[in-house]
Parts: structure tokens; sequence; C-alpha cells
């Protein structure tokens, strides 16, 4: 009897808890109807736009570009998920125990992958494909030649990437150290958002109608790709922007070389390198030092909550390297946009005093509230408090719980690392800003000011989504933080409070006229809440974790 | 002291524990025993503040658990079944964390701690990463930092498990010397050689249920002719 189902299942159940049975199988599969909503609505946005991009004829190239966008995402998606599911997982001694074939396992194992990035692809390939056969300028044999072959060279692509992974953890044995290859993974992801957005950046044609939004951008990011780089796009482009028998027959051997390819690797390497991957070890050497432990409770609790992160290789590429990724993101199309345009620091300086004088505003306060727009969004992409509870396990919120330290205390230490590290983020973005308009105190110590409130409140609201629906139960640290739908909740929870703040700061404006009154209402609102919200953790902590132990 | 009185915990329908009331005094070695799922780590838990009762009250040192943690928090030290904490500090690290936490003086942290870890064999990984550890050295980590803080009352959970005949020995030894110093010691183990040969209480419970509370040679005289672990068997099964 072929166990390969049987084995898909459990680790599926295992992996995604899913299920009416829990109550936390619930929450989860709430999260995901919530996340598919967002992202429902997310496709609903950009199959409007590449229906736009049809009906102007520009199929042809708004096709590559998703092909190739296609293909840099399954790179990253890969490079997370297939070493930590193939080789890194804790199942694998187990499974070699029992009476199943490892050719079972390694199937199993390879549906699992389909399940983590098969959502998403499909997701954008129907989206296009809807917007295809809506569009009066494509033919429907190219909607059904996007459906095919985008599919199918989204399935050979990953087969093509996971035989490079199996080769290199076969031939290169420095990847096969987890806490090596999650570092790397980490700085490999900041690298190559740089050469994205570079890439991007200086293709932008700066005379691009609808100038910088999202869609452009990712027309612009597939553009900039070599095609070569990627067999199964190249195939899969050549195949839907001239269908034929000799397309069709190409994007069939692609599919079934990648796909034998796979196998035969699979088959040779994949169980002598998994079986001598080691699992997350921490380093040897001695780390002797009286004066680390030193300082208040607060102060000590802050210390080893920053040291775990900083420790452990999973929470330092996912939480700290990953908050870095925003201010990069923001930094780099800056500084290749001016350079294109030849704008400097004085030009803009004049353009934003101007505006100033044009609209009655204070540059303090206009600084406060780019402070605070730069506080929100750093807030959210370090993820921090999003996973502080969930980081912790059973065990640690059992230990949480067993000793003599008040609990606003400790959660007060989880909200102080997110907001050292946010901060951070919210310094160097500012810092850009300041480089685009010039150096001024006034600016610069308001938009510090406003990214320290909303920052705050981010870390804030943040940890209360974790103590509501924290993940305790997991295997390994990345699975902690990985896939963790805290994450993408918190980052809403933060923009809904966004919008009811700006709300608020709406209807200031409209009984005063004044933009400058309603930025300082916004300030004040944000002040009140965390305020407001300054006992909260702790009470939510002792309500919805008092039943939690080891 | 622990003073436990009428505690009973509930999940949904299941009664883990039932209207458990005992009183453990100071200078003793009590050893908590029963099959498994019980309801020994549920009571551990309430005893420490894990879990809330949700009916009955207990005093640590005459402080409540739930009314004024803090204080009666301060009176113990948890030695967990599972040491799967703080793996990336060292274990130095761990220790003289746990040793500001109970307010112990930095000198004195250093002078139990550097002792212990010569006792407990420890001296060369107390600067690697927890991390590195095995099961074992996880617990005598955890052990060491528990007996610098010098609490009133020790809690332990399954304390012997991955421990070699050594530091198990040597855990014994300091167990005694902490009961002969008055603390109180309150341990939960499978292993029944142990707690016949250490424990000047036994606590037996079942089903969330108290079924002895005495002393060994009490339980004997019950029973006459049988070894603790016959003891055990036959009052599981006449459940």
């Amino acid at each position: 009897m072929n166990k390969t189902w049987l084995l898909y299942k459990t680790m599926f159940r295992d992996g995604f808890n899913f299920t009416f049975k829990t109550k936390q199988g619930r929450k989860s599969i709430l999260l995901l109807v919530f996340i598919c909503l967002v992202v429902l609505i997310y496709m609903g946005m950009y199959g409007m736009m590449a229906w736009m991009a049809f009906e102007q004829g520009q199929f042809v190239m708004t096709i590559r570009s998703l092909l190739m966008v296609i293909s840099v995402l399954l790179v990253l998606m890969l490079m997370a998920s297939f070493p930590s599911t193939y080789y890194f997982s804790k199942d694998l001694p187990i499974l070699l125990a029992m009476p199943v074939k490892s050719r079972e396992i390694i199937n199993a194992k390879t549906l699992m992958i389909f399940s983590m990035v098969g959502p998403i692809v499909l997701a954008l390939v129907v989206t296009f494909v809807l917007a295809a056969a809506k569009s009066s300028m494509v033919p429907a044999l190219q909607s059904w030649m996007l459906l095919i072959y985008g599919l199918s060279s989204s399935v050979a692509t990953v087969f093509i990437l996971g035989s490079l992974i199996v080769l290199l953890m076969r031939f290169i044995p420095f990847f096969r150290s987890k806490d090596k290859f999650v570092i790397l993974m980490g700085l490999f992801s900041v690298v190559l958002v740089i050469a994205m957005l570079a890439a991007v950046y200086g293709n932008m044609p700066m005379d691009a109608a609808g100038s910088e939004d999202d869609f452009n951008i990712v027309v612009a990011l597939g553009g900039s790709i070599p095609v070569y780089l990627f067999p199964a796009a190249w195939a899969a482009f050549e195949g839907i922007a001239a269908p034929s028998l000799w397309t069709f027959l190409l994007n069939a051997a692609v599919l079934a070389a990648s796909y034998g390819l796979f196998q035969l690797l699979v088959s040779r390497f994949y169980l002598v390198a998994a079986t001598s991957a080691m699992g997350s070890a921490a380093k040897k050497h001695k780390d002797k030092s009286n004066k680390k432990m030193s300082g208040s409770l607060l102060m000590l609790f802050s210390k080893v909550d920053l040291y775990e992160l900083i420790r452990t290789p999973a929470y330092l590429s996912n939480n700290v390297l990953g908050a870095f990724l925003l201010p990069v993101a923001f930094a780099v199309p800056v500084f290749m946009t001016l350079h294109q345009t030849g704008l400097d620091s004085t030009q803009v300086s004049m353009l934003v005093d101007s505006l100033l004088e044009q609209y009655d505003l204070s540059l303090f306060w206009v600084a406060v509230l780019v402070g605070m727009a730069v506080g929100y969004l750093a807030g959210g992409s370090t993820a921090v408090t999003q996973t502080a509870i969930t980081r912790e396990a059973s065990a640690g919120v059992a230990w949480m719980k067993s000793i003599p330290v008040p609990m606003e205390k400790q959660l007060q230490a989880k909200i102080n690392v997110a907001l050292l590290l946010s901060m951070l983020c919210s310094l160097i973005l500012i810092g850009v800003i300041v480089y685009m308009t010039g150096f001024r105190w006034t600016s610069v110590f308001g938009a510090i000011l406003g990214a320290l409130v909303s920052c705050y409140l981010s870390c804030q609201t943040s940890l209360l989504v974790d103590i509501y629906h924290p993940k305790l139960d997991w295997e390994d640290e990345m699975s902690a933080v990985k896939n963790n739908l805290n994450v993408l909740f918190g980052m809403m929870v933060s923009f809904l409070m966004a919008v009811v703040i700006g709300l608020g700061a709406w209807g200031v404006y409209a009984l005063s006229h004044s933009l400058t009154m309603a930025i300082v209402a916004v300030f004040i609102i944000q002040i009140l809440l965390v305020v407001l919200l300054w006992k909260v953790p702790a009470r939510m902590f002792w309500k919805y974790l008092a039943n939690t132990a080891a | 002291m622990i003073e436990i009185n009428h505690v009973t915990k509930r999940f949904g329908d299941k009664v883990a524990v039932q209207d458990l009331t005992t009183v453990i005094p100071d200078g003793t070695i009590t050893g908590f025993i029963g099959p498994n799922g019980a309801g020994k780590t549920t009571t551990i838990n309430m005893l420490t503040g894990i879990l809330r009762p949700d009916e009955g009250e207990i005093l640590l040192d005459g402080h409540n658990i739930v009314t004024d943690p803090i204080a009666a928090k301060k009176c113990f030290v948890l030695v967990p079944d599972s040491p799967d904490v703080f793996l990336r500090l060292t274990g130095r690290e761990y220790v003289q964390f746990l040793g500001k936490i109970y307010e112990v003086p930095a000198t004195e942290i250093e002078e139990r701690m550097n002792a212990l870890a010569k006792e407990f064999e420890m001296e060369d990984a107390l600067d690697e990463q927890m991390k590195s550890y095995s099961h074992g050295m996880r617990q005598k980590a955890i052990i060491i930092g528990a007996l610098v803080c010098d609490p009133q009352i020790w809690f332990l959970d399954e304390p012997m498990t991955g421990l070699d005949p050594n530091a198990s020995y040597l855990l014994k030894e300091k167990m005694r010397e902490q009961a002969r110093k008055g603390k109180t010691i309150f341990f939960s183990t499978h292993v029944l050689e142990v707690a016949e040969k250490l424990c000047d209480k036994i606590l037996l419970i079942n089903q969330g249920k108290l079924r002895y509370a005495g002393t060994l040679e009490g339980l004997k005289e019950q029973y006459p002719d049988s070894s603790l672990e016959e003891i055990f068997i036959k009052v599981v099964r006449n459940e």
C-alpha cells in the first residue's frame, strides 16, 4: 500500500493546525479565512490592473513580468521552506525507523512543499488568467495557455530549484548546519531585496504613467530579470506569447525533465545529506562575562529577550534582519530616483518649504506626522512583539508564571526590546528622509518623537495579538516565526488602528479646518491609546493564558 | 510550609484535581506519586502559580499563591520536568539571571554557582549555550540555578529524568541537605525506589484524588509485606 498520502496528511495536520475540534485549531481557521480575504482584495486589485494593461495591448510584457516575479517568489519561498522540510525537520529519524519507503517519505515532503508554495502561485496565476479572459484584447487560447503553462512552469521551477538545493546540501556541508543556513538565508534575502530594487528603479521609466504604484513596480521588476535564469518560465513565456505544437512540446519536456532530474537527485543524494544534517546547535565557544546579567530586573529581562533574538538564527533572520529590509526597501528606490532625476536635497528642501507655506503647515508637526507613519511601518515590520509569547513556547509561558516577577514587568521588557529594534529601523528611515530633504533640527526631533509614539503603540498592540493567539507548540524556532499568522494579523491590526486614528483626525480637520490641528489630534490620540493600553497586556495574559502549562 | 486546602481544578468537564487537602511541614521531603494523568503535574502547576485553582486555596509559607503571588513565589523555586527554557543563554548567564530574580547578592551567586558547578561537574560547560547541553546537563543547570537561589520551598517535577547516576546521587544528597536545613522539598516522581529511600512523607494521587497522605511507614502498615511499588499498583488498581 502506498503510504505517501497517509504521510502527507499527517505532516499537513502536524504543520497546519486547521481543525474545528480544538480552540486553537478554530482560531487558526479563522485567521486563515481572514488572510484569504485580504489576499482576495489584493488579487482583485492586481487583477484589475492586469486587465487594464491587457486592454492597452501590454499582454506579452505583463505576462513575462508575471512569470519572472513568480519565479523569484518561488526562489525566496523554497529557500525558506525546502531545507526546513527536507533536512532540518525532526520527523525524519522517526519516519526512517518506520516500515515506510524512503520514496514515500520524499513524495510526502514534496507534497508538503507544494502545499506551502502552491496557494500563492495559484492565486497569482488565476488572477491573471481571469484578467486575460475578461480582456477583449487577449485571445481565449492565450488565456488557456497562461493557465496551463503558468502552473506547469511553476511546478517545473519548484523541481529545478529543489534539485539545486539537494545538490548544495549534498556537496557543500556548510549548508547542512541549520543555524548557518538560516543566517545565510537572512542575509541572502536582504541582498536580494537590494538587488531587485536596484534593478527595478534602475529600469523604471521616469515618465511612466501612473508612476510608481505596485503594479508598475512588478512589471518593471519582471522586465529587469534575465529570462534565461529561469528556463521553465522562459518556456512558459514562449508557449503563451506564441502558442504552437513546438512550444507545447517544449513545456512538456521542461516539466518532464525537471521532474526526472529532481527524482534522480533526490533518490541518490537526499538521504545521505539529510541524515547528516545537524539540527540547531549552539556555539561551543566560551562566552565568559560576569557583567552581562547586571542592571535592574526590567533591564535584565530586556537583555535576556534580546540575547534570545540575536543568538537564535531563526529569530535573527526573521525578526531582526527582517526589520532592516524595510529601510533598505525604502532607501534604494530613493537613492536611485534621486540619482536619475538629478535632484539634490537643497531643491527638495525648497519644494517642501513652499508646500508648507502653501498649506499653512508647521515643519515640526509635518515631521511628527512623517515620523508616526515611519513608526507604524517599522513597528509592524520587526515582528518582535507579534511573536513575543509564541517564542516562549508552553515551557517559557509556564516559567513566566512561576517566577516572583510581576507579569507587567516581564511584558514591558518584551515591548522595550521590540521598541529598540523598531526605533533603530525608524531612525534609518528618518535618516534617509533627512538626506533627501536636508538636515533641520526641528524636523529630526519631530520625526523621532512621532516615530517613538507610533512604534510604541504598534509594539503594544502587536503584543496583544500574540497574547490572544500564541502558537506555543512548535518543534523548532523557525516554525515558531515562519508562517506565523500573528505577524500578518499584527500588521492588519496596526493598519486598522491607523484607519481609526485617521478618521479621528479627519473629524478634527472637519471641525477646525486646520491640518496642523489634525496632526496634533492624531499625536494626542496615540498617546492616549498608549496610556489606556498600558495595563491591558498583563490583564489579557492572565485571561487567555491562565491555563497554559508546559 | 505548604498548605493545600480543598483545591480543585477542572479543564472543561474533566476534573483534573478534586478537593485536595494536605499540609507539608518544613524540613521534610515529600514525594508526590501517582500514575500517568493522575494530576501530579496539574497540582504542581497550581502550587507554583502556573495554573489557578478553580476552588480552594494554596498557602506557601503563609502567602496565598493567587492573592499574593509575588510574595508566595519568592518562597520557592521550581525545577520543571522539561528543562528546555533559555537555551540560548549560557549556563552561567541562566544562573545569574535566576539569582537576580530571587534577589541573591551577586557575590553569593558567583560563589555558590562555582561550588555547585564543581560538584555537578559542569565547570567546563557553564560558559556554553544551554542549547548545546544534553538533557541531563540542562537538568543540572536548572538544579544549580535553583540551589543558588536557596529557596525555602523546592518544587521538583520528575527531577531524576535524564540524570546520570552520579548526578542523581548528588541531587538526592542535596535534597536531604536542604531538608536538614529546614527547607521543604516537594517532588513528583515515577521512580518509586527513590521515593521509598528519600521521602519523609508520601502523597499518592490517582484520578485527581488524594488516595494517601502520610509517612511511608504508615502506608506499609496498611499494606504489610509489600514494597512501595506493590502498594502503588494495589491502590491504583483498586480504583
